[in-house]
């Protein structure tokens, strides 16, 4: 499977806030999907905001219509870039068109770094808030 | 608000699909029939569909992209042709949200192809002008 093509050149992290995960922190949340797998760079998709609300707002506005992620953003798992590095991962700041604010967390030993046991470390350093409802 | 009919066409003119959205700000949004289109743009919003509900927001510009790769324009009660933009498709549940490219006075119009009749400024290119 080919890689696809992006940049995540710069390691350095910008602005303020917390890193959200929409739809809670739970390991099958945070599990790295196939097609993430195969980017440069492998790693799972977060927004960072000044509060789990904000996160979510960001995602609707984005999206206005993904329902389905809407009924997620529900849910919010939060935790802060020194926690998520404590636990053996790093988050990388990856702007996107639609989600200026969209980061990703990246593990050192690429996907075999998403296994059970560091995913379970990784979720420990996140705490769920919900009624993040529009 | 009040619920519109807007088709989306092809470059050819022929048209794609026919949704009700209304205004909500800073896209239309609502309801669209998928039935007039060409299975390898069904396949692209259903792959859009896919990344964004599994958040993996790290494809979906390259999703988006290819998208935009096919010019769609959308006229509005048969009137004024405008270039559509940030077009999402969820297939699954018929949802729709896209936005509207500023008008110029070489904008393409549809008149002759559709309802003709309807006043010359529609309220579509009221909505790409703010």
């Amino acid at each position: 499977m080919t890689a696809e093509a992006e940049d995540v050149s710069s390691p350095v992290i910008s602005g303020r806030g917390d890193i959200h995960r929409i739809g809670g922190a739970g390991v099958e949340n945070l599990r790295l999907k196939p097609r993430e797998a195969t980017l440069d760079v492998p790693g799972i998709s977060v927004l960072k905001a000044a509060t789990p609300e904000a996160a979510a707002s960001a995602m609707r506005a984005a999206f206005p219509k993904a329902k389905a992620l809407h009924e997620s953003a529900a849910t919010v798992g939060t935790a802060t870039e020194e926690a998520i590095r404590g636990a053996g991962f790093d988050v990388v700041a990856t702007p996107s068109d639609s989600l200026p604010t969209h980061y990703r967390i990246i593990h050192p030993d690429g996907v075999a770094g998403f296994s059970d046991a560091n995913l379970a470390r990784l979720a420990a350093v996140f705490h769920d808030t919900t009624g993040h409802s529009p | 608000m009040t619920t519109r009919t807007v088709k989306l066409l092809a470059s050819d003119r022929s048209v794609l699909a026919t949704a009700q959205v209304t205004d909500e700000g800073l896209h239309y949004g609502g309801t669209v029939d998928l039935r007039g289109v060409p299975d390898d743009l069904r396949v692209l919003f259903e792959e859009l569909e896919e990344l964004v509900t599994g958040q993996m927001f790290s494809l979906v510009d390259g999703a988006q992209r290819r998208i935009a790769a096919t010019p769609i324009f959308a006229a509005f009660d048969g009137v004024t042709l405008v270039p559509v933009e940030d077009l999402q498709v969820f297939p699954s549940t018929g949802d729709i949200s896209f936005r509207v490219r500023n008008v110029t006075a070489e904008t393409p119009r549809v008149e002759s192809v559709l309802h003709a009749g309807f006043p010359a400024e529609s309220p579509a290119a009221d909505h790409a002008r703010r």
